[in-house]
């Protein structure tokens, strides 16, 4: 359970008399630095066999274009030594895969050459309990009016990890949340949203992860700092460029940022009643 | 823990006090004392800081925390001068042919200048004595000043001082010469106060009318204050009057209050009481949702006087903040002290104070939606013996002993009902025990040149019950080469300690000295050292503290905190007092400053040393201070020159350490901080009162860029803290309008009104980033709290 969040929701709403106003900030630029964007997820009842990298740079903060990058070789190689190939969708910067093999419990090995230097990073698959219903609550929300959805799974008793994507059709970005299950070990556990924009016939799409402790600790780290979730709040510590599970083989210095992840996931749609 | 240092420390101490008790037989033949204590004869409330001047021989003493004062001079006669800010200055002749008894009551200046007689009313500097980076301020002043939502409050006031900033507006805390807001001691009637504001720092928990006097130590420590490394800030309770019965409050638009004194036995005994509270549901209710915010806080002091001996004190506090959303989410939290202290002299030279002192800090949070209940709390137990010897005109002894037991509760998770998904669990409690001994000598070397010199010894020991992580290399944090991150270390294995057993301990000497060599008259410089050892830990990782911020004691992954500050000033008064004038200069250097891996999780967190790093803080810089000291205008004018870092290196050369090891400005570095604040007496009736202060943006860190992942659109970053926000500033105004001011029986009322921010300044309160929701482009956004505040408040007495 991430109590963080509960309070520094309390704290930013505790500025009953502030008020917001958009400014002008300039910022410096740093040198783009390579993106690898590689979350395979093998959905429940699927064969997982396509599966999609994105690599791209960082840019300009104000800029509306993330610049792509082609031209590299990209590819997942599994512990029994199978080498699944990623070629790329020309000049888009995604670089697929269709026959992808994905085991639970197996370790595997991304592989990134760009620009003469190569990237690695290793993760084991992670499975996921199944979703076991949704229920739908019209008094919810922080202010107790907005439609609030409760996703219900069973914990296992194991040391678990867990994330979620909810991604409403009115949304531009999806919203993502993690939890453990430190204090609620082996029971019945839920994840909640809401929204005031939610409204009947709202069609949100949820997925439901499995992960491993390296990656809830990254997307912990992430989802606080992401411009998406509306930055960090007023009583954030100083924010840091986050470092994934990516190492440059050839320059340790020159590291790219994103994250090699690979889980096991249950998806649902749901539309508000 | 090195017994023989303590032996030693011992022997020095009690070699001391037998040298000079030797002297004090010897000269007993020749020499007599005169001691008394010094009141306020309006309500026999007793005076701090009185100076007691013997002017034959330009020598003089101060009473100390309960008004008493003790000078031993060869037989003689001689004028005693006792002043006193505010109050009308007696002198009295005096024949010391044997030890002799002098109570004073001083008349306030308010009466004597409605019977015409107008003579000095003294609150220049204190040249000659060695206490210097030392701040008074007296409540009269204090209320004279004007604030946002209009009532008087102790913490907005000392900001207003040369070398302290606020973390930010609407935050609490304050930050003293560069120094952590948990640095800062806060001690109210000797309790030590955790959190020291209501409502996420918009009051302080001080209700004004219950105070009575306050000092702000900046340096130049003295030994009978540790356990933070930065200030002190000392707090003293009003007593209540022992003449008659009398009430005062005042109504506001936030908050009303209500203050009742009077004798239980005529010169002997009395009691005060004081409510504040907040009405509920405070501004949330403006918005449509079910949400309040409220306050209250409950003052009690009993004292009696047993003869003339002995005195008693029983003092209290209790205040408690409440927080709620829509029944959804509740909070609660305040501080709650209780303690009795005890007056005893020994001798007319020989005073002392035993005080048996009681806090708690409580913190409680449920959420229903989650079925989650939180609560978590510090309690400590403080037994102290303060004794002061006042051996002869030249030499005054202060020494004590000390033991502070803490219990510290993290954190209590509990389900709020059998459907709640959340599980029982008990964060490791943590005791500790904190003993310490000074001994401090003030003395006056000859006319010129005075030595305050002391020295404080104090222990830490961190107890049991409990289990304790056990880590390969005693690392709780490790480094991960490849990625070059810090990474929470697992633990090899853990280790149970018994209730009360010793897991760690610590000692240190803390050794404190200040000096002050007297120019002419007007002049003086002053040069100051301390040493001071803070063995708790504020778990936070925002520039200022929340309500929920944790603090933890030392132990064998956490390292106590050692400061070293010095700190030289030259102090003159001109134009016959009208002005004083000070400069100061600082450095002081913090290690084992804390710091925090990337990412760190710090609530809940049973295994806080897996995410901390020791660092180190060093602060410097120069303060003025240019004041006014009376006439129909008075104030102040202060500005600090400042610069406050913190570095975190790697432990190992492999290490990238935090911010990869460079010096970083820390979230209270302010380079420029002025304060002006001013006062007006235009007639009887009216009066107004103005502040002004500007200080440097707080270092922030902004993005350098941006990238994609997953959908989300995540910022990238460069150093830490290389950014500022823009410039504070605000000035407030207020007009004081009583009513009847020749009025001195029954009923007496005045207004106040007053404007924060009159010229509606939006300052920043942060600048944060993100997606606009419509276009998708990023863009900055700035937040901020007050624009111009107007408010009004009626105030009364009977």
């Amino acid at each position: 359970m991430n109590i963080t969040k509960y309070i520094s929701l309390v704290i930013i709403t505790l500025f009953f008399i502030s008020c917001e106003e958009v400014i002008d900030v300039d910022l410096n630029t740093a040198t783009p630095r390579l993106v690898i964007d590689a979350a395979i997820n093998w959905q429940k009842g699927t064969t997982g066999a396509e599966q999609k990298i994105i690599l791209s740079t960082t840019t300009d903060f104000y800029s509306n274009v993330i610049p792509k990058i082609s031209g590299a070789t990209v590819s997942i190689k599994s512990g029994e030594n199978l080498n699944y190939t990623f070629s790329e969708i020309p000049n888009t910067g995604e670089y697929v895969c269709n026959n992808f093999k994905p085991i639970l419990g197996e370790t595997y090995t991304l592989t990134v050459i760009y620009k003469g230097e190569t990237y690695t990073a290793t993760e084991t698959m992670q499975s996921v309990t199944p979703i076991e219903s949704i229920m739908q609550k019209n008094n919810g929300g922080f202010s107790g009016k907005d439609y609030e959805i409760e996703v219900l799974f069973q914990d296992l008793v194991a040391k678990n990890f867990y994330m979620v994507k909810f991604f409403p059709d009115i949304y531009k970005a999806p919203s993502y949340s993690i939890t453990r299950d430190e204090y609620t070990n082996g029971n019945l556990k839920s994840w909640q949203f809401s929204d005031e924009d939610l409204k009947q016939g709202t069609k949100i799409a949820i997925t439901h992860y499995g992960v491993s402790e390296s990656y809830y600790n990254y997307m912990n780290k992430i989802i606080s700092i992401s411009s998406s979730s509306g930055g960090g709040s007023p009583f954030q510590t100083p924010p840091a460029t986050v470092r994934g599970n990516i190492v440059n083989q050839t320059n340790i210095n020159n590291f790219a940022l994103g994250f090699f992840s690979i889980s096991e996931v249950d998806v649902r749609d749901y539309v508000i009643q | 823990m090195n017994s023989n240092k303590i032996v030693y420390f011992f022997l020095f101490f009690l070699t001391t006090l037998s040298t000079f008790s030797q002297e004090n037989i010897d000269s007993a033949k020749q020499k007599y004392t005169i001691s008394g204590t010094i009141s306020d004869s309006s309500n026999n409330e007793t005076l701090i800081g009185v100076n007691v001047s013997i002017l034959e021989l330009k020598t003089g003493v101060t009473t100390n925390e309960y008004g008493f004062y003790s000078i031993t001079l060869p037989k003689g006669n001689y004028t005693l001068q006792i002043a006193y800010l505010g109050f009308q200055t007696i002198e009295k002749k005096i024949e010391l042919s044997q030890n002799t008894k002098n109570n004073f009551k001083l008349q306030s200046a308010e009466q004597q200048l409605r019977e015409v007689v107008v003579s000095s009313n003294k609150k220049s500097t204190n040249i000659k004595t060695p206490e210097m980076s030392v701040n008074k301020l007296s409540m009269a002043t204090v209320k004279k000043m004007p604030v946002v939502l209009g009532e008087a409050d102790i913490l907005k006031s000392i900001l207003l001082l040369p070398g302290v900033t606020s973390a930010g507006e609407g935050q609490s805390g304050f930050n003293v010469r560069g120094g952590g807001a948990d640095q800062n001691l806060v001690l109210l009637d000797e309790a030590t106060i955790f959190n020291s504001s209501h409502v996420f720092g918009f009051f302080s928990v001080f209700n004004p009318d219950s105070i009575k006097d306050l000092k702000l130590y900046k340096g130049g420590i003295p030994a009978r204050y540790g356990g933070r490394a930065s200030s002190v800030l000392d707090i003293y309770q009003k007593e209540g009057n022992s003449n008659s019965f009398h009430m005062n409050g005042g109504v506001g638009l936030i908050s009303s209050r209500l203050l009742a004194e009077g004798p239980i036995v005529k010169d002997k005994g009395s009691f005060i009481v004081a409510a504040r509270t907040s009405y509920a549901h405070l501004f949330l209710k403006l918005s449509d949702n079910e949400n309040s915010a409220s306050f209250y806080d409950l003052n009690a002091k009993l004292n009696y006087k047993l003869n003339d001996n002995n005195s008693l004190y029983v003092s209290s506090y209790f205040g408690r903040d409440f927080f709620n959303i829509s029944k959804e989410f509740e909070n609660t939290y305040g501080n709650s002290t209780f303690n009795l202290r005890w007056n005893h002299l020994f001798s007319e030279r020989l005073f002392s104070n035993f005080s048996a002192i009681f806090s708690d800090y409580y913190y409680g949070l449920t959420l229903s939606s989650v079925g989650f209940d939180w609560q978590s709390s510090i309690k400590n137990f403080n037994l102290k013996y303060d004794l002061k010897y006042y051996l002869n005109d030249k030499i005054k002894l202060d020494f004590g002993v000390s033991s502070i037991y803490y219990k510290f509760n993290p954190g209590t998770i509990k389900p709020i009902d059998e459907n709640s998904s959340i599980n029982f669990s008990q964060l490791d409690k943590k005791n500790a025990f904190e003993p310490s001994v000074y001994v401090e000598a003030e003395h006056q070397a000859n006319p010129k040149l005075s030595f305050l010199y002391g020295l404080r010894f104090s222990m830490f020991y961190r107890l049991g019950a409990s289990t304790v992580n056990l880590y390969q290399d005693n690392q709780a944090v490790t480094y991960n080469d490849q990625l070059k991150i810090y990474e929470k270390g697992v633990p090899i294995g853990t280790k149970t300690y018994g209730y009360n057993e010793v897991i760690t301990s610590f000692s240190n000497l803390e050794p404190r000295f200040s000096t002050s060599y007297v120019l002419d008259e007007k002049a003086s410089v002053k040069a100051s050292y301390n040493r001071m050892v803070q063995y708790l830990q504020l778990v936070s990782n925002t520039a200022s503290p929340t309500p929920l911020d944790i603090w933890t004691p030392s132990d064998q992954y956490i390292q106590p905190q050692i400061a070293d500050q010095v700190a030289v000033g030259y102090f003159r008064n001109f134009k016959d007092d009208m002005y004083s004038m000070e400069i100061e200069s600082f450095y002081k250097k913090v290690k084992n400053r804390i710091d925090y891996i990337d990412g760190a999780d710090l609530i809940a967190n049973n295994a806080i040393e897996q995410v901390i790093l020791n660092g180190q803080l060093r602060a410097y810089g120069v303060e003025f201070m240019l004041r006014k000291n009376f006439g129909k205008l008075n104030g102040w004018i202060a500005y600090t020159l400042s610069n406050s870092e913190q570095q975190t290196p790697g432990r190992t050369p492999i290490e990238s350490g935090i911010n990869n090891g460079n010096w970083y400005k820390s979230g209270y570095h302010k380079l420029h901080n002025l304060a002006v604040t001013a006062n007006y007496s235009w007639n009887p009736k009216w009066s107004f009162g103005g502040n002004f202060i500007l200080q440097s943006g707080q270092p922030v860190t902004f993005p350098n860029g941006q990238y994609q992942y997953q959908g989300l659109v995540i910022p990238s970053y460069g150093g830490r803290n290389e950014d500022n926000l823009p410039l504070y500033h605000h000035l407030d105004l207020s007009a004081t309008y009583v009513p009847k001011p020749d009025k001195r029986k029954g009923w007496q009322g005045e207004w106040v009104f007053s404007i924060y921010n009159i010229y509606n300044r939006k300052n920043a309160a942060s600048i944060s980033f993100r997606e606009n929701q419509t276009s998708g482009s990023n863009e900055a956004v700035k937040l901020s709290i007050f624009g111009a505040v107007p408010s009004v408040s009626y105030n009364f007495k009977f």
